[in-house]
């Protein structure tokens, strides 16, 4: 069920109860005609707390809402919040309670959990809205309520506010419509021998708009916003049961299935989800269902790194999701369909549980991080030195394992990512800041910002391939041509800060680093029996700093314009075989150095075009003896551009081999002389490349450019293919030398060549890839 | 692509002189127990240059002279093509530069195959395989059943400068090339680790 529309509900049951206030004379005109008791409510409301507790002795804590007060968003705490209400008994349809609200703001202090209480909290929250909504109870045959409710919100703000700093959700609309709701309380729903209160929902239709998001306390301005949402859904025969008792002692059980209804897909955008910057992102006609199972709601005590928290957990949810259209600036991409089952297993004899941890404040303020990279390590200190063991905000732990399919279908032909399997755990920290704070000093000290702290997220997935075609289609790879890694283990540290505003106008904005260690990529692998084989990059730590990235939608499509990037990628061994044991090519350094380049993405795949003839269109062509390749409307397009740097200090672009490393210190578990010991290697390098515009050694706006289409169409063999269209142009791409380098004279390499320059390449590929036959 | 993996591209492309190995005819036999496992057959064409871009354009006459996107039609006396150049000596006696030059034209191909593949005893390239070991995993590169040229060209030649619009430019072409028609492959080009790493 819709927050939302639980909230509208508890305004209803609670304050109408709370605030019952006499009826003057210009109130009982209002009613005049009507049968019915007419209820008009002034109120300014203040409470200190409301704590809900699970505590059983053995287990469980307290959850506490503090400094509450409802009244005119005005003066919260000193001007009253007006709402009308008529209320009515027909013998036949039940009980009607027809409300107005006026105007009104519901401010919490502070929401705090166990120990923390008194000390942090998750922050503070405001809730603005006026409207109107209509509620009915009757009786249900054979038994239990029926419930039908139409609520429609305008003028909605939602204000989260930590330390000073806001992020705020502007100028919502809200509309819902509950039809036919059965409240009944049956048994053995959930567990043997207990009752449930069961809610059967025949139809729910729900539509939200928002105006702006932003950094800020005050109404969004215009390029200071992400854009504005906006999102009907439509929901048919869907249950949620739920009763008392959590995964520990005391807490809250429940059940739900939710189900789209498909039929409104027919006509318009149906179910959709739409976001819109200068032009928009549209979901269109979701439909799909999910089952959760064994969802539970309870306060947990002492996890090791952020203490006393709220535990949400389930058992399993299983489902599928589509996307009728994916649509940018007005083109389809095509469909999208998500088959998943988030059930808990075991891997490695950790057993993962889908489980979401959250505690109020930052669990790490303060700290000084030791990820083994010391380079990175000062990033993450300096980002984290920033609060203190007080500041509010959020604290999560996430854990998770999930098996899923997916399906792209472009034109009708469908291409599908076969048995995607994640795992893994982590930390994440939440809240707003004020812009000094930011760690990139050249940003505005008044533009506040989310800051989003990632601590040990370890993260594992892999896929056993592609599919073009059904599922009883034959696996391939594929996904080589996209730099994908069809396996991948890795743990992540990183600080982002996240900004409202893009390079033009709305849009978001991203600063940060970001380290992934202790990782494992699969470059290409094939399955053999009981086991994959393949080439895959161990020992790997990529360290990732990204400065001013911006994303914007406009009519191109979603565009990234990335700022000021380098990198840094280190391979202590490229395996071929086993991903941790197959025999070694040696290692690898790439790095990387970018300021200017973006990546923009758009819908419409490839042109259509002439293949090995000549003509502009199907019939010309195979009378030219060519083979017409038909892409279709629908398939997804990338185009790049790479502005490589010259070195600027420690940040360069290179490409290294290494063979004949030391890799044991001798020391079981200490890395410090292993691979990143480099200067054990023998080093073959290719030093500073860097990109120009052909005609002199300074200008560089030009970098590398690629354009790549993906689609599913036809081949000239008349087998459906992963159609993948590229073009890259280069007009200059310069590297200073290729150096070999021995361990012993590491000053003095020996230059293999003193310089190396490409010029105008223009590349066009156009590959079909199919299974092995 | 992204920048990491187009340089991962690049270095697999120069170290596979040093490990490529064996020649391996394909049997019918193998043709069946490949089926249905992962990896990858491909086919397409690759086209350089199609559509040109001439290097050395005066926009306005009075110099200098810039590099300018565009079809060779509309600078007819410029040279036109991908250009590649390295130099091999600096300080010390030849500082001039190796040019392969106007290299143009298209290559398509189809049945080109990639997978990675477990090498066993069963497996026979005629002796080889005592090369690579029984359990041995290698990166495997199934030929191309052909290989068609259209018009793929380029000129071998010396040069003072790198670049054609630099000062001092004279170049020495020693010869060009120009590849049309078809080539059938068959057999394996098996990629994998030797030494120590």
């Amino acid at each position: 069920m819709n927050k939302s529309y639980v909230f509208s509900a508890l305004l209803l049951t609670g304050l109408a109860q709370a605030e019952l206030v006499g009826l003057d004379e210009a109130s009982l005109e209002q009613v005049n005609g009507q049968t019915g008791i007419g209820i008009n409510m002034d109120k300014i409301i203040s409470v200190g707390s409301i704590t809900y507790s699970d505590d059983d002795g053995a287990s469980g804590g307290d959850l506490q809402f503090q400094n509450i007060n409802i009244g005119n968003p005005a003066n919260v705490t000193g001007s009253t919040a007006h709402s009308q209400h008529l209320i009515d008994v027909d013998g036949t349809d039940g009980l009607f309670i027809d409300s107005l609200f006026e105007a009104t703001r519901i401010q919490v202090g502070g929401i705090s959990v166990g120990s923390h209480i008194g000390s942090r909290s998750f922050g503070q929250f405001v809730y603005d809205f006026e409207g109107t909504n209509l509620l009915q109870i009757g009786g249900a045959t054979p038994s239990g309520f029926l419930i039908n409710s139409t609520t429609s919100l305008k003028n909605v703000d939602f204000v989260w506010t930590t330390n000073g700093a806001s992020f705020h959700l502007d100028n919502l609309t809200i509309d819902r419509n509950l039809t036919n709701a059965v409240f009944e309380e049956k048994e053995t729903y959930i567990g043997s021998g207990q009752t449930a209160l069961v809610i059967d929902i025949a139809n729910y239709s729900s539509a939200t708009t928002i105006g702006g998001i932003c950094f800020s306390a005050a109404d969004c301005a215009v390029g200071e916003s992400f854009g504005s949402f906006s999102r009907e859904i439509n929901l048919i025969n869907s249950q949620v049961q739920m009763h008392g008792g959590g995964r520990e002692g005391e807490g809250i059980t429940m059940n739900m299935y939710f189900e789209f209804d498909e039929s409104v897909n027919d006509t318009g955008d149906g179910n959709f989800t739409s976001y819109t910057d200068d032009a928009t992102i549209k979901l269109a006609k979701q439909s799909g269902n999910v089952t959760v199972s064994g969802f539970t709601f309870d306060i947990g005590r002492s996890e090791a790194l952020i203490g006393d928290h709220v535990a949400l957990q389930f058992d399993q949810v299983i489902g599928s999701y589509k996307i009728g259209s994916l649509e940018v600036a007005g083109a389809s991409m095509g469909e999208f369909e998500m088959i998943f089952d988030f059930s808990d297993a075991t891997h490695d004899t950790v057993l993962y549980q889908n489980k979401l941890l959250l505690a109020p404040g930052i669990a790490f303020a303060g700290e000084a991080f030791n990820t083994g990279n010391t380079n990175f390590d000062a990033f993450m200190t300096n980002f984290y030195s920033k609060v203190t063991n007080t500041s509010d905000g959020i604290s999560l732990f996430n854990e998770w394992n999930m098996t899923a399919d997916f399906i792209y279908t472009d034109d009708g032909s469908n291409l599908r990512v076969e048995n995607y399997l994640t795992y893994g755990n982590g930390y994440t920290t939440l809240d707003v800041r004020s812009g000094d704070l930011s760690i990139d000093d050249s940003n505005e000290d008044s533009r506040s910002f989310l800051a989003v702290g990632v601590r040990d997220y370890k993260v594992n997935y892999k896929i056993d391939g592609l599919k073009v075609g059904s599922e009883s289609s034959e696996l391939q790879n594929g996904y080589e041509f996209f730099g994908f890694n069809p396996e991948a283990n890795f743990t992540l540290n990183a600080a982002i800060e996240i900004r409202a505003g893009g390079s033009e106008g709305n849009g978001i904005t991203f600063d940060g680093d970001a380290l992934l260690s202790d990782a494992n990529f699969a470059v290409t692998k094939t399955n053999v029996g009981t086991k994959d084989v393949g080439v895959y990059l161990d020992d790997a730590e990529y360290e990732f700093h990204f400065r001013d990235v911006t994303l914007d939608v406009d009519n191109q499509g979603i565009k990234l314009v990335l700022g000021e990037l380098w990198s840094e990628f280190r391979v202590g061994n490229v395996r071929f075989g086993d991903k941790t044991s197959g025999a070694s090519m040696g290692g690898q350094i790439v790095k990387s150095y970018q300021a200017g380049s973006e990546l923009i993405v758009s819908a419409g795949g490839a042109s259509s075009k002439c293949m090995g003839g000549i003509g502009g269109e199907a019939s010309v062509c195979t009378t030219n003896g060519g083979y017409w390749l038909d892409t279709g409307a629908e398939g997804i397009t990338l185009a790049s551009k790479q502005i490589l740097l010259k070195r600027n200090g420690a940040k360069e672009n290179s490409a290294t081999w290494l063979t004949g490393t030391v890799n044991d210190n001798g020391t079981t578990g200490d890395k410090s002389d292993d691979f990143y010991e480099e200067n054990t290697a023998q080093q073959l390098k290719i030093d500073n490349i860097y990109t120009t515009d052909g005609f002199d050694d300074d200008t560089n706006t030009y970098g590398i450019q690629a354009t790549s289409s993906l689609d599913v169409a036809t081949s000239p063999l008349a087998v459906t293919s992963l159609v993948v269209s590229t073009v890259t142009k280069i007009k200059e791409l310069n590297a200073e030398s290729i150096q070999l380098i021995h361990p012993n004279a590491l000053a003095a390499p020996a230059t293999l060549i003193h310089g190396f320059k490409m010029q105008n390449m223009n590349l066009s590929a156009t590959l079909f890839v199919t299974p092995i036959p | 692509m992204t920048f990491k993996y187009w340089l991962l591209m690049v270095l697999l492309a120069v170290v596979t002189p040093l490990h490529l190995h064996a020649l391996e005819l394909i049997t019918d036999d193998e043709l069946e127990r490949v089926t249905g496992q992962n990896g990858v057959s491909l086919s397409g064409e690759l086209s350089f240059n199609e559509e040109g871009g001439p290097l050395n354009v005066d926009p306005d006459g009075g110099g200098p002279m810039t590099s300018t996107w565009g079809s060779c039609t509309d600078a007819p006396d410029s040279r036109c093509g991908m250009r590649l150049a390295v130099q091999l000596n600096k300080d010390t006696g030849s500082q001039g530069w190796y040019v392969l030059d106007e290299m143009r034209g298209k290559i398509s191909f189809e049945g080109l195959t990639m997978r990675s593949r477990e090498i066993t005893n069963a497996d026979s390239f005629g002796g080889d395989e005592n090369d690579i070991g029984d359990g041995i995993t290698v990166l495997e590169f199934g030929l191309p059943d052909k290989l068609k040229f259209e018009d793929f060209s380029f000129n071998v030649a010396t040069s003072s400068t790198a670049r054609p619009t630099d000062a001092g430019f004279i170049q020495q072409v020693h010869f060009g090339i120009d590849f049309n028609g078809s080539v059938n492959m068959q057999g394996n080009l098996l990629i994998f680790p030797t030494g120590n790493p």
